[in-house]
C-alpha cells in the first residue's frame, strides 16, 4: 500500500484523539464509525461539567476510509454543548491494496 | 375457657368511671399492672387496628386491577374479633344504690371495617369467672338494638351471667345482660357497629356489684359476591358508550350519582382516597349515565377534566350507600389514550426540552417533551 501524506477521506485514516469544548450534564460517549456503521470504536466516556474551563480530550484509536465521529448522550433529558470539535486524525496510506 | 383473674387484677371502679374510661385508662393506675396487649390510645384506634390489619382487606382486593377485565370478589365468611378481651383480668363495676349508671359508648365507624361487606351476624360474649354476687342478679327488663338502621327491638332479658349470645340481626334475638342491672344495649350504625351503654331505671335498691373478666364483641361477615365485566374496549375515549355488565346482577347496588373516575398514581407520591395507588374519585355525570340496571352499567365515557396526563390507567368506582353494600368497589380499569391530537408542538430553540400544548383543555395543558439520547454525528474525513 503505497503511504499518505495528506488527509484525504478517500484515503485511510488514523483517527488518534478527540478534543472538544463541551459543558452539559450526562455522560459524553465519543465513538468513531466506518462508513455505514459497518465498524466503529467508542472512546472512554467523559462526565460532562455544566461550568467548566477546559478542553475535554478523549483517545481514540481506530482507521478505516471515511471516518465519522458521533458525540452522544444515553439518558433522556441529559443535555450537551460545545463551542469547537478538534479530531486528530493521522493518514496513513492512499487506499487498500488492489487485486 | 378463661382464667379468673389473680389476686390483684381485680380494680373497683366508682360509678362515675365509664367502662371506656376504664378500659383505655386501665394500665394508666399506678396500682394495676399495665395490660401488655391494649394501646394507651383510644379505643376506636385500637379496633380500627385490628380490623385493618385483618386478612380480609387484600382478600377484597383481589384481581380488580386487570386491565379491561372482570373483578371477582372472593365470597366467603369471615370472622372479625373486635375485641378488648383482657384475659387473666378482670373489671369490676360497682353501682351504687339508686344512682344512675355509668354510660360508656363503644364505637365502630365506616373506617372500622373493610369496605364490601355486609354484617350478618355479631355477638357479645363473656363470662362470669371472678367476682358475681348472684344473689343479686336481676332481670333487667328489656334491652334496645338495632342494626342498619332498622328500628330498635325491645328484648326481654334474662339475668343469666356467663355465657354467648349470636343475635342474628333482623331476627330479635336475644342479648342477656351482661351489665345486668342497668344496662341498655344498642347496637345500631348504617354501617359498622354501635355500642352505646347507657343508663336505665334502677328500680331497686340493690347494689350490684360483678366482674367481667372477659367481654368482648364479634361480628361475622359475608363478603359480598361481586363481579363486572367490561364488554367494551379496554380503550377510554371520551364520547364513547362503554358497557360494564354484572352476571351477579348486582349493578344495581350502585347509585347512578355515585360512579366515579380514578387514576393511577402509583408511581408518583399523590395517593387519595380509599385505594392505595389511585387518586381522584372524579364523579361522572348523572347525563352520561344511559341505562343502570341489576345486570348493566351503560355509560358515555367523560372527558378526563383535570386528570393530569402520563399514561395512566383509569378505574371506574361504583359507590353504594345502602342496606346491603356501602363503600365503593372497583369495577373496571381502562386504558389511557391521548384523545386529543389537535395541540401544537412548539420548538423554542435553546430550550432543553419542547413543549405539547394541548388545547382541547380547559385550561390548557402542557406536557414537557424532553429529549431522548441528544446526540451529533460528524461528516466523513
Amino acid at each position: 500500500m503505497p503511504k499518505s501524506k495528506t488527509v484525504n477521506s478517500a484515503h485511510i485514516n488514523h483517527l488518534g484523539l478527540v478534543r472538544g469544548t463541551f459543558i452539559g450534564d450526562g455522560s459524553l460517549s465519543v465513538t468513531a464509525f466506518s462508513q455505514n456503521n459497518k465498524r466503529f470504536y467508542e472512546s472512554a466516556s467523559v462526565t460532562l461539567e455544566e461550568d467548566t474551563d477546559k478542553l475535554i480530550e478523549t483517545l481514540s484509536n481506530f482507521q478505516n476510509q471515511k471516518i465519522q465521529v458521533d458525540f452522544g448522550l444515553e439518558e433522556i433529558d441529559e443535555w450537551f454543548s460545545f463551542g469547537d470539535v478538534i479530531v486528530f486524525v493521522k493518514p496513513i496510506y492512499s487506499g487498500y491494496p488492489l487485486g | 375457657m378463661a382464667v379468673p383473674p389473680p389476686q390483684g387484677f381485680i380494680k373497683i371502679y366508682p360509678d362515675q368511671v365509664t367502662i371506656v374510661q376504664a378500659l383505655n385508662g386501665w394500665s394508666l393506675n399506678s396500682d394495676v399492672p399495665p395490660m401488655p396487649t391494649r394501646p394507651q390510645a383510644d379505643l376506636q384506634a385500637y379496633f380500627a387496628a385490628r380490623v385493618v390489619n385483618d386478612a380480609v382487606a387484600p382478600c377484597f382486593r383481589r384481581d380488580f386491577e386487570s386491565p379491561g377485565g372482570s373483578g371477582v370478589y372472593a365470597p366467603g365468611v369471615n370472622t372479625y374479633e373486635l375485641s378488648f378481651s383482657p384475659s387473666h383480668t378482670g373489671i369490676q363495676f360497682f353501682a351504687s344504690s339508686l344512682s344512675d349508671p355509668p354510660d360508656a359508648t363503644l364505637n365502630f365507624t365506616d373506617a372500622d371495617f373493610p369496605a364490601g361487606l355486609s354484617i350478618n351476624q355479631a355477638a357479645l360474649w363473656w363470662d362470669g369467672l371472678g367476682r358475681f354476687d348472684a344473689a343479686r342478679e336481676r332481670d333487667i327488663g328489656s334491652i334496645n338494638w338495632k342494626f342498619f338502621g332498622s328500628t330498635y327491638n325491645t328484648m326481654a332479658l334474662t339475668g343469666s351471667w356467663g355465657g354467648q349470645t349470636t343475635p342474628a340481626f333482623g331476627a330479635g334475638a336475644i342479648i342477656p345482660s351482661f351489665f345486668t342491672h342497668w344496662s341498655i344495649l344498642q347496637l345500631m350504625k348504617t354501617f359498622g357497629i354501635e355500642v352505646p351503654v347507657t343508663s336505665s331505671a334502677v328500680t331497686f335498691g340493690l347494689t350490684p356489684e360483678f366482674v367481667i373478666s372477659d367481654f368482648y364483641l364479634y361480628a361475622i361477615y359475608n363478603t359480598l359476591q361481586f363481579q363486572y365485566t367490561n364488554t367494551g374496549t379496554p380503550n377510554a375515549i371520551p364520547g364513547d358508550i362503554t358497557v360494564l355488565e354484572s352476571p351477579t346482577g348486582s349493578m344495581g347496588l350502585f347509585d347512578p350519582d355515585g360512579f366515579k373516575i380514578y387514576w393511577d398514581t402509583r408511581d408518583e407520591e399523590e395517593d387519595s382516597g380509599p385505594f392505595p395507588g389511585w387518586t381522584g374519585g372524579i364523579l361522572i355525570p348523572r347525563r352520561l349515565i344511559l341505562t343502570l340496571s341489576d345486570v348493566e352499567l351503560r355509560f358515555i365515557m367523560p372527558e378526563y377534566l383535570g386528570i393530569p396526563y402520563g399514561g395512566r390507567r383509569l378505574m371506574l368506582v361504583g359507590t353504594g350507600e345502602g342496606s346491603v353494600f356501602t363503600g365503593e368497589v372497583p369495577l373496571a380499569n381502562y386504558n389511557v389514550q391521548l384523545v386529543d391530537g389537535s395541540g401544537v408542538y412548539q420548538l423554542t430553540r435553546g430550550q432543553r426540552h419542547d413543549t405539547y400544548y394541548n388545547r382541547g383543555t380547559t385550561p390548557i395543558t402542557e406536557i414537557d417533551l424532553k429529549f431522548p439520547r441528544p446526540r451529533f454525528r460528524t461528516g466523513f474525513f
